[in-house]
């Protein structure tokens, strides 16, 4: 990758989009030209835009929610030089994207999927934590207070030697998630997320276990392991970059004392 | 596994190593990425990638518009848009390579 080519990505988006003004529209069209580096970037955007078009048609999301956005949208007429629009709207078109997002890309999506992404989301320093407490109890009573609707259980793990650093909420399977962090030896990472749903609804792909009576349902995913068991009305699942076996044994460790 | 810190990286890689078009078509005529590959990518993406794509490439709305729905900076939808296309291009490429269509540098 050239120091050239680094100037020209995001114009490559905005090319793609439409969105260059005709005279730095010919400059990178120029340079289109002449940099096979660029052109090869050019060519995969123009892939991913031509998938994602096939892949996700319009026709797919939910027309209530699409003529939700579309209404508000429609309401506050929007003028490239406007400023920014009412508060009340802002708030119905967030609910609206929402909506689309969880309804739509919900229904694809899968807990395992959306567990993983959290994980490597983590993982990349991209998810920031909300509370930096190192003890169960502390941290029970910020999901309490963060809306969480049912009782969390955060677990001490010091027998085994993972500390807990802290928690946020996310949403998982369409539901607001507990999610809390751990790190372990060789500064191994352990998250735990409890949603309310159903283990049943997991997609298949999956390996059971059981122990002590309790179903473990278990998925490999890119690199990763994931536990999955049911406590009430609550899923809960364990994802970490540990092995498999340790994965599954700190998920005994913790279903088994309920 | 492509975590966003070292996307650039990847994406370079997927790009620069000789094949063009990248992933080709299989033998069958058949394309390398299916769409229920792309959807599955997508619905990997982080949340608020996720939401940047849907909404301009799916609702076909203005990164302006976008941005009012997201209730963020339009730099900020640019952004996440740019990082979205690439992350899922290197997990498509990525993923199809692994099914065996186009060829890593140095195979024979």
């Amino acid at each position: 990758m050239t120091a050239e080519s680094v100037h020209y990505r995001e114009d490559l988006d905005d090319l793609l989009d439409g969105r260059l003004e005709p005279t730095r529209r010919a400059v990178v069209e120029a340079h289109l030209q002449t940099c096979a580096q660029c052109r090869r970037e050019w060519n995969a955007l123009q892939r991913v835009k031509e998938s994602l078009r096939s892949a996700l048609s319009p026709a797919e999301p939910p027309p209530q929610v699409t003529a939700a956005i579309r209404a508000q949208l429609a309401r506050e007429p929007l003028a490239p030089r406007r400023g920014r629009i009412g508060a009340a709207v802002a708030v119905g078109l967030a609910a609206a994207a929402a909506v689309l997002v969880a309804v739509w890309i919900g229904r694809r999506i899968d807990p395992p999927a959306e567990a993983a992404a959290t994980f490597l989301h983590y993982k990349s320093g991209d998810l920031p934590l909300d509370s930096a407490a190192k003890e169960p109890a502390e941290l029970e009573e910020f999901f309490r207070r963060s809306g969480i609707p049912f009782r969390t259980r955060v677990f001490d793990l010091g027998m085994m030697n993972y500390r807990l650093a802290g928690g946020r909420v996310t949403t998982l399977g369409g539901r607001k998630s507990a999610m809390f962090v751990y790190r372990g030896p060789g500064n191994r990472l352990l998250i735990c997320e409890m949603f309310e749903g159903r283990t049943s609804d997991l997609p298949r792909g999956g390996s059971q276990r059981v122990h002590e009576g309790i179903v473990f349902h278990v998925y490999r995913d890119r690199g990763l392991t994931e536990v999955f068991w049911q406590e009430g009305p609550v899923t809960c699942v364990l994802v970490s970059d540990a092995s498999p076996e340790e994965t599954i044994a700190l998920a005994y460790a913790k279903a088994a004392r309920l | 596994m492509v975590s966003l810190g070292d996307l650039p990286a990847r994406f370079d890689r997927a790009i620069g190593a000789g094949l063009e078009p990248v992933a080709p078509a299989a033998p069958g005529g058949l394309p390398a990425w299916t769409d229920d590959d792309v959807r599955r990518a997508v619905g990997e993406l982080p949340e608020s990638f996720r939401s940047a794509v849907l909404l301009v490439e799916v609702e076909d709305l203005s990164y302006e518009e976008a941005a009012e729905v997201l209730g963020c900076p339009v730099g900020t939808v640019r952004s996440r848009l740019s990082r979205a296309r690439r992350l899922l291009f290197v997990r498509l490429e990525e993923h199809a390579r692994r099914l065996g269509y186009g060829r890593t540098p140095g195979e024979a």
